[in-house]
């Protein structure tokens, strides 16, 4: 019964997949540094776009530099 | 003022209203009313002059001032010429929903908004302190120190609950579906920078809640008082 109720969610599984939880625990290596970096210099802090070139950078820019790396 | 919870909000508005929604004009919407002001109310240096309000409350959330960024009927009129210049109800009505969600948000505090601006009182809970005249680390330290912190808190868990809205498959199927913008910004950027461009925001209101709130309490030593309109170590503004 629970695992049709998991089946028939509209949404999706209810809980993340492996894949998620890996792509999850990435954001977070990203956060912990970007928040130890915050609070020595909290500026970085207050602005947005610096977050998102954070973001982009880390989490999409290196692990795709990576993945090219390997190809090689 | 709320420090995280208007990065976290369209996420969590998109998913549980269930209303078709583009997610840009959204956080737009949720940014617009501070995007103007908030530097000119912490004050800035530029070269040899530093630029700050007068009054920083009364130019935040008053009339005389910018308070009427914080009205409903603020994003009614954006709303409205979004709609119009770009042509998009769907935009126009996603900016409205982030920028009523902002509005409706800063009446936590001490100041509240102007909602129903040009009537001009100011509708608010109180539940936290305003402190923006304090300026920036203050502010963000007595925030991060009463009820306020604790508010955006339950967005991040909202947000974590919610966790389908950050995934690849949802920003494909749903984000990309309702609005355009999205397949018009991949054919100049890849597609998994796009995608961490979405989660920008989540990432940025997740992790300086975290920060702000490790460098209040634990970097520096700032007391918690979660009572109500505190914490009362600071002068609280009012209306």
């Amino acid at each position: 019964m629970r695992r049709r109720l998991l089946r028939e969610d509209p949404d999706g599984s209810r809980i993340p997949a492996l894949r998620d939880l890996w792509v999850f625990a990435g954001y977070c290596a990203c956060a912990a540094v970007y928040i130890g970096v915050g609070i020595l210099v909290t500026d970085v802090l207050l602005s947005y776009w610096v977050a998102v070139a954070y973001v982009v950078a880390a989490g999409w820019g290196v692990p795709a530099l990576v993945r090219r790396l390997r190809l090689r | 003022m709320s420090w995280a919870a208007h990065d976290l909000e369209p996420y969590a508005f998109q998913r549980h209203l269930r209303l078709k929604v583009a997610f840009v004009p959204l956080l737009l919407g949720s940014y617009a009313p501070d995007m103007m002001s908030k530097w000119f109310v912490y004050g800035i240096h530029l070269g040899p002059w530093d630029l700050k309000a007068h009054d920083p409350v009364q130019f935040h959330r008053g009339w005389p001032g910018v308070g009427f960024t914080h009205s409903l009927t603020y994003g009614v009129v954006i709303g409205l010429i979004i709609w119009k210049v770009f042509g998009s109800r769907l935009w126009g009505v996603s900016f409205l929903v982030g920028e009523w969600a902002h509005a409706l948000t800063d009446t936590g505090d001490t100041v509240g908004t102007m909602l129903f601006f040009p009537w001009t009182h100011h509708f608010h809970i109180g539940a936290w302190a305003y402190a923006g005249q304090a300026g920036r680390l203050t502010d963000a330290a007595a925030y991060f120190s009463g009820f306020g912190g604790m508010w955006d808190a339950v967005w991040i868990a909202y947000g974590l609950f919610s966790w389908r809205v950050i995934t690849r498959r949802y920003f494909d199927e749903v984000i990309c579906e309702a609005d355009a913008f999205w397949p018009w910004a991949a054919r100049y950027v890849p597609r998994g920078a796009l995608l961490a461009v979405y989660r920008a925001a989540f990432f940025y209101g997740t992790s300086r809640w975290i920060a702000w709130t490790l460098w209040a309490h634990v970097y520096h030593h700032y007391p918690y008082d979660l009572t109500w309109g505190g914490p009362h170590w600071v002068h609280a503004a009012h209306p």
